[in-house]
Parts: structure tokens; sequence; C-alpha cells
């Protein structure tokens, strides 16, 4: 029976039919990833930002950075702060009434995935202002279109908006009684102050201002597949995610070690198919490092702001 | 293998403790302790549904976790999503069409292990709730440490809270020496004893990960073996 016209009433036997011929429901392969897209240095009011499409799906993220006070007992480390939140406008499953607390999942996922997995340096002397304040990275992640893999789009803008992001030296003034405000109209390169250690020092604009990076040790990077029956298919669109037996996420870490293993319920595995997803994803891990991060790693690039597009 | 209370090696799991019925208005309730971690769980279902949540030709599953201060954390949802998802495949939600299944879980104490004890009693109070399953399914914890000095990682099934959050401070400096420590939790089904859910948290490599899948064949079969003695003593009592 042909299924194409009934695609959206009977999905599971569409996508079945479709895989008999080796094609998926957008006509990939079934280890095929979908195309990358990102674009960062977007919202100009945050400290750093990018937009990451993944095939369809978006992703947006922004990064503010503030000093914030801390107690005397507390660690003196960074502070990360992570929100991400799926709008009404990205599907049309997701309204004011109902909403579905996938996005909380995603959220401390990523949560727990930055600070257990060494991927920023919290102990570095940028995140220490005083004995007293500590710098906090706010990050903002909102979902424009939901089409499958969000955990893995939501991921790699995080990273982006890390390694973009360009903290500008007036955050880690902090106003005390014993120190002057900033932005008194005076030229900050001129005023002196022995607060901050500057570990980072590295762009230098027209205006003369100093701004900070972000001491990344490691990139995290994620690969979804689900399975179907017994195909095994990389990167699950919305459509497929509904009839999927079961999802399977793998993070590695840019230094070989894996940060997450997560397959939220479903159909059994048996260890061959683990071992075949951890080859593939492998082989991915190697595309993203050097195509998508690879500007990200390469420091002469770093130099160069933003409203770049890189397709690939 | 060393462990923080010595009587226990490695590969051996804590006593268990269950106590069903502790609800009186649920449909099927239980206590249920590894350790000193205790949880209690309760089940109404099925039972109706606001036309909001219904879905046709099958049951609403809703999981809600709450943690001993009374407040749902971030994690406690992040457990609940993954716990539903995980029953979503389990329990014959299509015998039920329109109609929801609630699990309430009560976090009472938390001595380690935590998740693996939480899922342990949800697959107890559903079987004491009666409702149909298309498998069994039990959870364990592992522990996974590395410390600075030692060259391979050790495996600690069970680990309690202490083990989780052991700091090991050099004794000149007092510096925080933490070793590298990561949590897995493994689900596995009766039938097969394949996994049927892995959630990890800290760096593993590969080769642990299916040392722990391993482990988890053989720590499923202990917990099975105590649901089957604890269902026969409720059954002789009745």
């Amino acid at each position: 029976m042909d299924f194409t016209k009934l695609r959206t009433i009977f999905p599971t036997e569409f996508l079945e039919s479709k895989l008999k011929e080796g094609k998926r429901n957008d006509d990939r392969k079934t280890e095929d990833f979908r195309k990358i897209v990102y674009v960062t240095g977007t919202i100009t009011t945050s400290h750093g930002s990018s937009i990451v499409k993944l095939g369809k799906t978006s992703v947006i993220s922004a990064l503010t950075a503030e000093a914030v006070a801390i107690n005397e007992n507390a660690e003196n480390q960074g502070i990360f702060q992570l929100s991400v939140n799926f709008l009404p406008i990205c599907s049309p499953e997701i309204t004011h009434d109902s909403q579905p607390d996938e996005d909380k999942a995603i959220q401390q996922h990523i949560y727990r995935l930055i600070k257990n997995s060494n991927a920023i340096d919290f102990e570095n002397p940028l995140f220490k202002i005083d004995s007293h304040h500590v710098l906090c990275l706010n990050v903002d992640v909102y979902c424009l279109n939901h089409d499958g893999s969000i955990f893995d789009a939501a991921l790699i803008s995080v990273f982006m908006t890390l390694f973009h992001a360009r903290i500008p030296e007036e955050i880690f003034r902090v106003s005390q009684e014993e120190k002057i405000d900033s932005l008194n109209g005076e030229n900050l390169s001129t005023v002196k102050n022995d607060s901050y250690e500057k570990p980072f020092e590295i762009l230098i604009d027209d205006q003369k201002k100093k701004f900070f990076e972000i001491p990344i040790r490691n990139v995290l990077f994620p690969i979804t597949f689900g399975f179907f029956r017994e195909y095994l298919l990389a990167d699950p669109t919305s459509e497929e995610e509904k009839v999927l037996d079961s999802q399977f996420t793998i993070v590695f870490s840019s230094d070989g070690s894996i940060c997450s293993v997560y397959k939220p319920g479903g159909k059994i595995i048996i260890e061959k198919k683990i071992k075949k997803c951890f080859e593939l994803a492998k082989k991915r891990v190697e595309f993203l490092k050097q195509n998508v991060f690879s500007s990200s790693f390469n420091s002469k690039e770093k130099n160069k702001i933003n409203k770049k597009i890189k397709n690939y | 293998m060393q462990r923080l209370d010595s009587e226990r090696t490695a590969n051996q799991l804590r006593s268990f403790e269950t106590e069903f019925d502790i609800i009186k208005s649920a449909d099927g309730s239980v206590k249920y302790s590894q350790g000193k971690t205790t949880v209690i769980v309760g089940v109404y279902g099925p039972i109706e549904v606001k036309q909001k949540k219904e879905k046709a030709g099958t049951s609403f599953i809703e999981v809600s976790v709450t943690s001993e201060d009374g407040i749902q954390h971030e994690r406690d949802i992040e457990y609940a999503i993954f716990i539903r998802n995980t029953l979503e495949n389990v329990i014959h939600t299509k015998m039920h069409p329109l109609t929801s299944i609630t699990v309430a879980i009560q976090i009472v104490s938390d001595d380690g292990s935590l998740f693996a004890t939480i899922i342990n009693a949800v697959c107890l109070s559903l079987l004491i709730c009666g409702i149909e399953m298309k498998c069994l399914f039990s959870a364990t914890n592992f522990l996974i440490e590395k410390k600075n000095n030692e060259i391979n990682k050790k495996i600690f099934i069970d680990p309690l809270k202490r083990e989780e959050e052991n700091q090991i401070r050099k004794q000149n400096d007092n510096i925080l020496d933490s070793s590298q420590k990561a949590l897995v939790t493994i689900v596995v089904d009766n039938v097969s004893f394949a996994s049927l859910a892995i959630f990890t948290d800290g760096l593993i490599d590969e080769n642990v990960l299916f040392r722990c899948i391993e482990l988890s064949k053989m720590s499923g079969k202990t917990i099975f073996n105590f649901i089957k003695l604890a269902l026969q003593k409720k059954l002789e009592k009745n």
C-alpha cells in the first residue's frame, strides 16, 4: 500500500515503507546527520550569542555576565546559570496552556554537563573578582523551531555562545566603598585597577576597550540517535521522534571521554547496538571538530568579531 | 576493595525493605528502602482525566517527584521526565484509553543511590496496584571512582551518600583533591536483562559503561528475587 499520501495519519507505516527503500522521511540515509548552520553575535545587547540550525531545528542562545556578591562561606568559584525554554512559536503542540517539561529536562541535562565535565574552568582567576564577588554567567536558550534533536542544537549553541562571548572590562568593576565605579567618563584603559588578574587580554577595539574570553577547557559534542524496529537512525526529526522505539544521546568531550549517556526509557538495547552507536558517534565528533568548531579552536580567527555565517 | 561501610564489598547491594499499602487512598502504594535511602510511591490509576490531557487510544502517564523538603527541585523534574519516558514503554497504556495513571513519588531520606531506589519503588508500586506491564524493571546505581594516584577506575554498586560525595583532602596543604567521580544508573528488564534505560552523570569511558551494564544484569536478578519474595509474603498475609 502506498503510504505517501497518508503520511500524517499513518506515520509509523510511512516511515517503515520509506526505510525499506533505504531512505528516511526527508530522503536521508539512516546514518546521515543533518546540515548545521550557525551565526554568532546576533544579539548585540548581550555579551555573546549564537543561533544554531540543525536542519530545520533552530535554537538561539545568549550569554550575559555579571558580578555577583557571595557569602564568605560560599566557594570562590564562577557561577553558571542556565535556562532553556520552548516558546509556543516553535511547535504547534506547545501552547500557553500545555507546557511540556521537556525543556526542563534539557536544561538540567546541559547544566549538569557543564558543571561536572570540566568544560569551563570555573576556578580560573577570571571568575574570582575579589573576595566577595564572583563572575556569574547567565545563559538563556530559546527554541525557535522544533524539528527534533533539540538537545544537540541547544548544546552546540551554548558552546558557540561561550566561545564567541566577549565580556567587557566594566563587568569586573564592583562598586564598593574603596573602589570607584566605572564609566565616569574616563578612558577605561588608563584607570588603574589591581583588583583582578588579567589572564586573557585579547581584543582591543578602536575605542581601546578590553574584552575577556571565557576559559573553556573542553568542548562537548552531542550526538542523538533513534531506534526504530531494527534500524538505527541518526539525528531524528520531530516526525520520526514521535514513532521511535527509543532515543539514545551520547555526549563526547574533546579530550575523548564520554560526558553523558542518556537513554530515557524505550525498548531494550543490546550491547552490539550500543557499540555501533559509539562508532558512529566518534566519526561525527571528528566532523564537528574539523568543521563546526575549527574556527573556535584557531586562535587567529578569535580576533575577528562576530556576524559570520558558517554553512556546513 | 575498601568501602566506607566496610562490611560490604564493591559488588554488594545494601539490604532492602518494603512496606505495602502505606497510603490508604492510593490504588497502590509502597514504602521502599535500600539501606537508609527511603522513598514512598503512590500510584493512582487508571482514573479519570481532564479533557485537555486525555489521549485517544492510550492512557496518559503522569509522574511527579518531590524532595524531602517538599519542594520539586530541578533534579526532581529531570527524574520525573526520565521515569515517565521509561514507563510509557513498559506499561500497557493501550489497555486503558482516555484515562490517566499518576505516579507520585516522595523522597523520605537520601543516603546515596537515590535514582535506583526510586525506580525500584515505582516498579513495586505498579505491581501492587495491578497495572499491566510488559515486563518488570529494576535499576542499579554505580559509582565510578578514580583517585589521582591509582591507574584504574573502580566501580562500586549502590553507593552511599558519603561515598558519592567523598572529597579527599591532602594532609599537607588541606587543598581539596577530589578524585574523578561519575554516577551511572542502568535500568534492566526481567525478560532479557538488557538495558532499558541509561543515565550517567560525570566523565566515564566506554569500557566502564559496558562493565556497568554487565554488573546491572547481576544486580537486576537480585532485585527481581526480592520483588518476588516481597509479593509472596504479602499474598500469604491476605
